[in-house]
């Protein structure tokens, strides 16, 4: 097959014109490269492609192939009768050359394109005379040109940049690299991405709405100074606080109680009336009182209320009550104390300017203690005291509303002698005494907080709450 | 190396302190109580740690920060009370900062949970759900009950409510209990076969 | 009133040792059998799953996250849910480290705040991080929660934290952070009783009891699930004890 240099028609082998445009093939003849399979000139002495020696005798019977995309298999073509290579040039000899070297720029191209390894341009290579090189190609056109170099074939051999040099990463980008390949492989389960849903905002409440709650909470905080006593108060106080009092009632004036100080001023207010009142029965009774605490505030407030009443301060100068101290640690501290009173003190002296501690009346362990008393208002610091107390001492728990029914199970199991709410037990105990009115007064001020409770519950329901913005 | 060491260290120190208060060895008794009074000490320090951290953070917050005079007077207060404390221990002084500075911020503090309660629980009473609805019932039901007239005009109501907190109550904080102290113990368990390690942080 | 343990003459030691050693043999069985890739079902907790998400969103928004790890004291009962604290801080802070904004957290408890600066120190070395900060972000408040939560209150209108998480000893303070910042996801969790009703009025996503000592199975330490199932063992052995005993104290046999 004989490719047409004009319109590129594939024409037989024997054709002298091309079937499609007319073209003479007389001069389309071509050499087939037995290395490479690439077409060059009759006249060419190397390969274009792969510069093998196309004048050697293997390759001047090798015919042009049929181009790759029109046969499977490059089949030996016979071209026309090869012509001497020294014919002279024919007329009209610059068109065609020129023409040739389009043909040739294109192959090259296009052999270059192609992924066959090429041979090592040393191989095979002949020393090259320009002058027959020239010769071959009909003339030299550098004619008369001084200092010309020689014609190379550099043209086929491919174009190779420079290899950039090797690039190094620091330790730094190394561990970037190290990062991000882990983030970007991460495994993401579907089922968390599917979930991708977080609750909205919660709506902030109105302000007008928050000052209505202030002013319902504080009216019902006034409402024990105000009121001169709607509701009826219970004249015998409850089983709890009975238990309590007949308790106390029964220890002699050689008893020995501690009493441990386990709220702070945050609650002070809850506990404190029942505390007072309980710690100046045991004076009157003349039992020996020992106060500590696992709280620095603890035992700041039991200072307090020991000056502020005159018969515990008169107890303090008898040396009927002392402070024993603090006892750091929280559960470490009363399990030191459970093991040796005077261990757990040892490091610790109490010491102010008229009172000194002496742990000489003291019990040297917990089981000399007739009763415990616990002030608290910490479930935990309850239930650390209550568990690690000895099983022949059960102590007496007056604590806060919050933390009541965190232990209601130790009342019923035994545990605790008696389990107290201090805010209703101190109600009860004014009611019982002179100090009916503050009773009565504190009774109208939890009636009024339930009101104001069901008053929220029902606005709650009642008023459009906007709702919060989705995230 | 020091990992493993650390970690024995602590898992022995576990061991011994509780075969020391479950076994009736006096040598073991004494050798728990000296770690525990050891740990007491350490509470100590570990408060005086606390102390250097406050002071660092809030000297960075008074240099620089949104909130530097804040930071100013807390640092002001602190070494001011502080040093009252060492000069002047179990001192009229002392006890004025207890009583009119200390005191007062707690309860006030504490006040002002009363106001947070009401508008939080304005968004818990929303009858959206039923565990909404429960909550809503027993608060008023529990709070009803708790007011002493409710049992002087009706004694019946104060044995319902002794009831409810026998029963339901006690019930349910049982339950709660079992489980929590069965978590703990789990916890220190692991603690001591050393498959957590808290005092080194690492996993 | 009859005494809860009445078996042994009122010690309650002995008991104890054993119910320990149980305890202690099954958490050994369990937990080799979960290192041995042995399967354990977990009934889902929604909290931890949304914890999950919202490490991812934290990350997405390069918000930073504020914990308040209350007053658990690691020492005595207080040292489960100080470590359920610092099992949250840790899976916070490893899975959002490389956000760049820092964890922050507040403590009332001072033996819990060098702990929580080295869990914190260590989850953000675990996750790459080249400089993991020196733990400064964790502040001490004082020793009381109230203090704890106007301290917490400050640092998260500084820093508009995504979330806030308020697990381990956790109580009524809870509430002033979730009414004074209500667009922070607030998680709150308490293992004990008492706090329970309040906390849940106040999170948006609320964890009690031993649901708060549970997290460690459920976040990512897979060696908690062998604890896990045999703490569920021995309480199936307990539960059954209780209704052996009604039973029999309600026949006459034993009271």
């Amino acid at each position: 097959m004989i490719v047409c240099p004009n319109c590129q028609h594939q024409n037989h082998v024997q054709a002298s014109h091309c079937a499609q445009c007319g073209q003479s093939l007389s001069d389309a003849v071509y050499r087939v490269c037995p290395s490479c399979g690439a077409l060059n000139p009759i006249d060419g002495q190397f390969c274009q492609r792969c510069l093998t020696d196309l004048t050697a005798p293997a390759a001047q019977a090798q015919p042009a192939p049929a181009p790759p995309d029109m046969a499977p298999e490059p089949t030996p073509i016979e071209s026309a009768p090869a012509e001497p290579a020294a014919q002279p040039a024919k007329p009209n000899t610059k068109k065609r050359e020129a023409k040739r070297k389009k043909r040739r720029d294109r192959k090259e191209r296009a052999a270059q394109r192609d992924i066959a390894p090429l041979p090592d341009p040393a191989e095979g290579r002949q020393p090259q005379s320009p002058e027959n090189g020239l010769a071959e190609l009909g003339g030299d056109p550098l004619a008369g040109v001084s200092d010309v170099l020689p014609l190379e074939t550099a043209v086929a051999l491919p174009h190779r940049g420079s290899p950039p040099a090797e690039l190094r990463s620091g330790h730094d980008e190394q561990e970037d690299a190290r990062l991000f390949s882990s983030l970007a492989s991460e495994p993401a389960p579907l089922t968390a991405a599917a979930q991708q849903v977080l609750p909205p905002v919660r709506a902030e409440l109105p302000r007008w709405l928050k000052l209505v709650l202030a002013l319902m909470l504080l009216l019902a905080a006034c409402i024990p100074t105000l009121s001169p006593g709607w509701l009826p108060t219970p004249t015998t106080p409850s089983a709890g606080t009975n238990a309590m009092l007949s308790a106390l009632s029964s220890l002699g004036s050689d008893a020995q109680v501690l009493v441990a100080y386990e709220y702070g001023p945050d609650h002070a207010a809850e506990l404190d009336p029942v505390a007072q009142r309980v710690l100046e029965q045991l004076a009157d009774q003349g039992v020996r009182i020992h106060l500590l605490s696992t709280e620095p505030s603890g035992l700041g407030l039991a200072e307090r209320m020991l000056h502020g009443s005159d018969s515990l301060q008169g107890g303090l100068d008898r040396g009927q009550i002392q402070v024993l101290g603090l006892l750091p640690g929280r559960e470490i501290g009363v399990r030191t104390l459970m093991r040796s009173v005077e261990s757990a003190f040892r490091m610790q002296t109490v010491t102010s300017e008229t009172h000194a501690a002496d742990l000489t009346h003291t019990p040297t362990r917990i089981s000399g203690f007739d009763h415990v008393i616990l002030l608290g208002d910490d479930s935990r610091a309850m239930r650390a005291w209550i568990e690690q107390a000895p099983p022949t001492l059960h102590p007496l728990a007056i604590v806060t509303a919050q933390v009541y029914p965190a232990l209601v199970p130790y009342e019923a199991s035994g545990q605790l002698v008696t389990l107290v709410q201090g805010p209703t037990a101190a109600i009860e105990l004014q009611a019982s005494t002179s100090s009916r009115i503050t009773a009565t007064g504190a009774t109208d001020g939890l009636a009024a907080l339930f009101l104001v409770v069901l008053c929220v519950a029902i606005l709650a329901n009642v008023l459009p709450v906007k709702p919060g913005k989705t995230r | 190396m020091r990992r493993i060491m650390v970690a024995a260290f602590a898992v022995i120190a576990g061991l011994l302190v509780c075969l020391g208060l479950l076994l009736p060895s006096p040598w073991l008794g004494r050798v728990a109580d000296l770690l525990l009074e050891g740990a007491l000490i350490l509470a100590a320090f570990a408060l005086l740690l606390g102390l250097l951290n406050v002071l660092r953070s809030h000297a960075q917050k008074a240099v620089k920060g949104p909130r530097r005079g804040q930071s100013i007077v807390l640092i002001v207060a602190l070494l001011l009370t502080l040093a009252i404390g060492l000069l002047f221990p179990q001192s009229a002084a002392q006890a004025w900062v207890f009583d009119y500075v200390y005191s007062p911020i707690q309860a006030s503090l504490g006040a002002l949970l009363a106001f947070v309660a009401l508008q939080a629980a304005f968004r818990a009473f929303r009858l959206r759900t039923v565990d909404a609805a429960i909550l809503l019932v027993s608060s008023l039901i529990m709070l009803f009950l708790q007011i002493p007239a409710t049992a002087a005009l009706w004694p019946r109501l104060g044995a319902v409510r002794d009831w409810m907190l026998a029963v339901p109550v006690a019930a349910g904080i049982r339950g709660l209990l079992l489980g929590i102290a069965l978590g703990t113990m789990a916890t220190a368990l692991r603690v001591l076969f050393a498959v957590d390690r808290p005092y080194t942080g690492e996993e | 009133m009859t005494p809860l343990v009445p078996l042994l003459s009122g010690n309650t030691e002995p008991i104890a040792l054993i119910v320990i050693l149980i305890l202690g043999a099954l958490v050994a069985l369990f937990t080799l059998r979960a290192r041995g890739g042995g399967r354990m079902a977990l009934r889902p907790l929604r909290v931890y799953q949304r914890l999950s998400e919202l490490c991812s969103q934290a990350t997405e928004s390069a918000a930073t996250v504020f914990a308040t790890l209350g007053s658990s004291a690691p020492e005595g009962s207080g040292m489960a849910s100080a470590q359920a604290a610092l099992m949250l801080l840790r899976f916070v802070g490893r899975n959002i480290a490389h956000t760049g904004r820092p964890v922050r957290a507040t403590t009332c408890d001072a033996a819990l705040l060098p702990a929580a600066q080295g869990t914190l120190t260590q989850a953000e070395r675990s996750d790459g991080l080249r400089h993991p900060r020196t733990g400064s972000q964790i502040s001490f408040a004082g020793p009381e929660p109230l203090g704890m939560a106007v301290e917490a209150e400050c640092a998260m209108a500084d820093d508009a934290p995504l979330a806030n998480l308020m697990v381990g000893d956790v109580g009524a303070e809870a509430l002033l952070l979730t009414e004074m910042h209500p667009g922070v996801i607030h998680y709150a969790g308490s293992d004990d009783p008492a706090d329970g009703a309040l906390l849940q009025i106040a999170g948006d996503e609320t964890v009690i009891g031993e649901d708060v000592l549970s997290g460690g199975a459920y976040l990512d330490r897979p060696m908690h699930m062998g604890s896990l199932v045999a703490q569920d063992t021995l309480r199936v052995v307990l539960m059954v004890a209780i209704l052996v005993g009604v039973v029999a104290a309600s026949i006459g046999l034993w009271g």
